[in-house]
């Protein structure tokens, strides 16, 4: 299927990053979920299970769904890693601004900008830390869905399954609806 | 002229001068302070990459526009201090300046007296009086110009720094 690359319109923020996060994380379950439910395939991807077909049709779909928040995180990451550094670059024109004043209100002032440029440095890098982290466990979960293949009609995965470059065009990604109305929704109370 | 016991003595009157020059000299100076300060916040606020849709970024912005405000807002005041100093600057040195124009009227009239007066004794006297009313107007003249070129200078610092000021002055 062709996916249509379309513009994002709306900016990300990190409550859009935060939302996915917690929303990939349920998808990397339910797909460890599925896999535990597998049924064994021989050396020739073949198994005795009257369920085998369905339950790996099932993996599959899971499967693209996951592969999907991984082109999701990679735009995250991205977006993530440059912000951190603007918020680097704010730090040190805030810093470098405050040790020349010398009105005590402004100082003051500036030191507020100070305190809230750190906050969102620090919520900032939590993403990137977290993301990293999911990045992991996705590409080990399916590494591990790669040596389970079913011989049948089901599609092939490569073995050795690789993350989007990073020269990916991250504005221009195109999830499936689903997941899209599920990040709309916001973070998981 | 006004009696010898009104009249501040020579010192006074320089002390006076010298005063109301360091005054505004003094304030000049705060004002360069916070004339550099907002110059500071204004490049600090141009330097910083806040177009990001990044939460939190518009209050940072926030905090910045507000240091900018308490500069210019504490400029604006003491600038309203220094032009108070200007004012009391130009007030003393009309003073002497009409100090001055009483010398004038004291010379005209000694000269009247000399040409009535027949006595040599007097007429010593008129000129001593006619020397002392010159060398008083001399004095007066040099301190007014002391003071009015001090208030001039005191203009022209504090108008380099109102243009500095409003040269970036958010509406």
């Amino acid at each position: 299927m062709i996916k249509k690359k379309v513009k994002r319109i709306k900016p990300i923020t990190m409550a859009e990053v935060e939302a996915f996060l917690q929303i990939a994380s349920v998808i990397l379950k339910e797909f460890i979920q599925i896999m535990k439910q597998l049924p064994k395939v021989d050396k020739n991807g073949r198994s005795n299970s009257p369920f085998a077909e369905e339950l790996y049709a099932k993996k599959e779909k899971a499967q693209r769904k996951l592969e999907e928040c991984i082109e999701k995180l990679e735009e995250y990451r991205q977006w993530v890693e440059e912000q951190i550094k603007c918020c680097q670059r704010n730090l040190d024109a805030i810093s470098a601004g405050k040790a020349r004043l010398r009105t005590e209100g402004a100082i003051t002032r500036f030191s507020a900008a100070d305190a809230k440029l750190v906050a969102i440095y620090k919520r900032l890098v939590k993403l990137q830390d977290n993301i990293k982290a999911l990045f992991e466990e996705i590409k080990k979960a399916l590494s591990e869905a790669a040596k389970q293949q079913f011989s049948d009609n089901t599609p092939q995965m490569n073995s050795d399954f690789q993350l989007p470059s990073t020269q990916m065009n991250h504005s221009t990604l195109q999830l499936d609806p689903e997941l899209q109305q599920l990040i709309s929704m916001g973070p998981i109370d | 002229m006004a009696k010898r016991t009104d009249l501040p003595t020579h010192s006074d009157v320089e002390e006076t001068v010298q005063e109301h020059d360091e005054k505004m000299d003094e304030k000049v100076d705060e004002l360069e302070v916070y004339t550099e300060d907002t110059e500071t916040v204004r490049d600090t606020h141009e330097a910083l990459e806040l177009e990001t849709t990044v939460e939190g970024s518009e209050a940072v912005e926030t905090d910045i526009d507000a240091a900018e405000d308490v500069t210019v807002e504490i400029f604006d005041k003491e600038d309203d201090v220094l032009e108070g100093l200007q004012d009391d600057t130009q007030e003393y040195a009309d003073e002497l300046q009409e100090r001055n124009d009483t010398g004038e009227s004291d010379l005209e009239k000694i000269s009247d007296a000399s040409g009535r007066v027949d006595t040599h004794e007097t007429i010593n006297e008129l000129a001593n009086a006619k020397t002392s009313t010159l060398e008083e107007m001399d004095f007066l003249h040099d301190n007014n110009e002391k003071a009015e070129e001090a208030k001039e200078e005191s203009e022209q610092a504090q108008q380099e720094l109102q243009n500095r000021i409003n040269a970036g002055r958010r509406s």
